[in-house]
């Protein structure tokens, strides 16, 4: 009957993909990542161990060693804090991350490296972003009464936040490998070319609109001495940080890049072996036709 | 003075979970890499 | 390029004329969110006088994620791109072109809503070109970052969701110094307008020269 001829061409021709499909999937050569070195390990175990060991006397320096400001009294404690965190989340992991898509852009230096560094780089640059945002915040209630005061830096920070937030919400959103590093990389570009827009128009905003001159907390006049000290130990200590995250972030997405590439592999062959032992579809032995040569 | 150490408390645990949490995802996808290397009898992880 | 601009806009506009989407959605949708602020922020003309250059903003950054979307949903018929790429378009100006339809239909909603905001607020303008200079660039920048976004997430389920959490934070200098020049625009002091209409004309040219330069490696994505 026609319509059975029909179907076992149907058969035949689904026989020939999966053929198709097992000699492809041995011929293709799949990147694996290789575990890391004993040096590089250690290498990493010390950026790390150094980070918190920096962080740690930054800490004893700036709660109970350095003395409080004449100004700002013991708020000027969160000095040893904020600006670091602040600058390495927009300084650091931002200018990395665009720096970063835009190497991947760029057709002469694209390379996979790009892609999951510019990833790692906002993934670990929000969390810094997130506590510059609550320092900051905190810096100003005993000052101005209120955790919120549309402060210009705090402000711009703020929406910085929602474009590294946009830039993972764009990356979670799609699958393939390769669209989703051209997609995060133009996303990261276009952001990071409207920080200096958004800084000045907020800027004036505050600015340009109050005649009454802004309490910026981050800017004390005469940092020198232990101080001055305290506060050059809080930016090396957290990039330091910074960069042990980064690098941990950054091997964990190039092993969830290849898992993902394995874990497809092992369902197509399960597939594939659910076909049958010889690769071909059974009929039930009823229905078995010889397939005449048209 | 609270809010002092209400910053640094917060700063710091914040980043200490964070790094906890970078540090315990790496263990377990690089465990899983090995375990899929050796259910599927082919190198996961070239050497 | 200006060839290719001038055809996919001209075929863009044409569509609208003949399905009139703007005209009749996106129009009462701009009027609606001024009566909406009229009942939020109260009966009393005032606080509506004070708000209404925010409130113009506003509703012109709604109306171009609309208009963005429905721009972009008309290139997704099927076999559209294909027959765009074999027909030569450069990439460059197809930006140009969705970005000067965009432009267009954004201009004649900012027309109705400025009109809206005089009849219905009652307010006063003393100084119209700031309106009108900072209308042209806002909107003109607005359709540039638009189109880029829009033609990030086209093709995508979650477009929807997306492109307002993209497009909003990055369109904000628009809002912030479109906001501020009206302002002037309605009380009257001219001479502070120029920061403003400074930061409306680089973010325009910013993201113009962006869209160009990017839209030819986001159109290989497809």
């Amino acid at each position: 009957m026609c319509s059975l001829e029909s179907l076992l061409e149907v058969m035949a021709t689904i026989d020939k993909a999966i053929d198709k499909r097992r000699t492809v999937m041995a011929a293709e050569p799949v990147t694996r990542p290789a575990p890391w070195s004993a040096r590089r390990n250690r290498w990493v175990r010390a950026i790390g161990v150094a980070a918190i060991l920096a962080i740690a006397l930054d800490v004893y320096l700036g709660l109970w060693v350095t003395p409080p400001d004449k100004v700002q009294g013991n708020l000027v404690r969160l000095l040893y804090i904020h600006p670091a965190l602040a600058t390495v989340a927009l300084y650091v992991a931002f200018a990395l991350a665009a720096l970063s898509s835009a190497l991947w852009l760029w057709r002469r230096t694209r390379a996979p490296f790009f892609d999951r560094l510019a990833a790692a780089s906002v993934e670990t640059g929000i969390v810094f972003i997130a506590l510059t945002i609550v320092t900051g915040s905190l810096w100003g209630r005993p000052v101005w009464g209120v955790y919120w005061t549309w402060d210009a830096t705090l402000t711009s920070t703020a929406l910085l936040l929602l474009l590294f937030l946009g830039y993972v919400a764009i990356r979670k959103s799609t699958a393939d490998p390769q669209r989703r590093a051209r997609r995060s990389a133009i996303t990261a570009l276009v952001a990071f070319m409207d920080v200096p827009l958004i800084q000045f128009s907020v800027l004036w905003w505050k600015t340009l609109h109050q005649k009454s001159t802004v309490l910026n907390p981050s800017l004390t006049p005469k940092i020198g001495g232990i101080m001055g000290a305290t506060l050059a130990l809080s930016f090396v200590a957290f990039l330091l940080l910074f960069v042990w995250m980064l690098i941990n972030r950054y091997r964990i997405e190039v092993l969830k890049e290849s898992l993902e590439g394995a874990e497809m592999e092992v369902a197509i062959r399960e597939r594939v072996a659910e076909a049958g032992t010889s690769g071909h579809l059974e009929l039930p032995a009823d229905l078995r036709v010889p397939v005449s040569g048209g | 003075m609270k809010y002092i150490y209400a910053g640094y408390i917060i700063a710091l645990a914040v980043l200490f979970l964070y790094g906890v949490t970078l540090m315990v995802r790496r263990a377990r996808l690089e465990k899983a890499a090995r375990t899929l290397e050796m259910e599927n009898g082919r190198s996961v992880l070239r050497d | 390029m200006l060839r290719d601009t001038l055809l996919v806009a001209g075929k863009d506009l044409r569509i609208e004329l003949r399905s009139r989407v703007v005209i009749n959605q996106m129009a009462p949708f701009a009027l609606l969110v001024l009566v909406l602020f009229a009942f939020a922020l109260g009966p009393d003309r005032n606080p509506l006088i004070t708000a209404a250059p925010g409130l113009f903003w506003m509703a012109v950054l709604f109306s171009t994620m609309f208009a963005v979307q429905r721009s972009f949903s008309l290139e997704s018929a099927e076999g559209l791109h294909d027959s765009m790429v074999l027909a030569g378009i450069d990439p460059a100006g197809f930006f140009a072109g969705k970005l000067l339809a965009i432009g267009c239909e954004l201009f004649a909603l900012e027309v109705l809503v400025t009109s809206g905001i005089i009849v219905l607020y009652g307010a006063h303008v003393k100084s119209p070109a700031e309106l009108l200079v900072s209308g042209i660039l806002g909107t003109v920048g607005l359709a540039a970052a638009g189109t880029i976004y829009g033609a990030l997430v086209s093709g995508m389920r979650l477009r929807e969701t997306l492109l307002p959490l993209l497009f909003l934070p990055v369109a904000s200098p628009v809002l912030i110094a479109g906001t501020r020049a009206w302002q002037i625009g309605l009380q009257g002091n001219s001479s502070a307008s120029s920061p403003w209409l400074g930061l409306l004309g680089a973010f325009a040219a910013l993201y113009i020269c962006a869209g160009i330069v990017l839209y030819g490696p986001m159109e290989d994505m497809k």
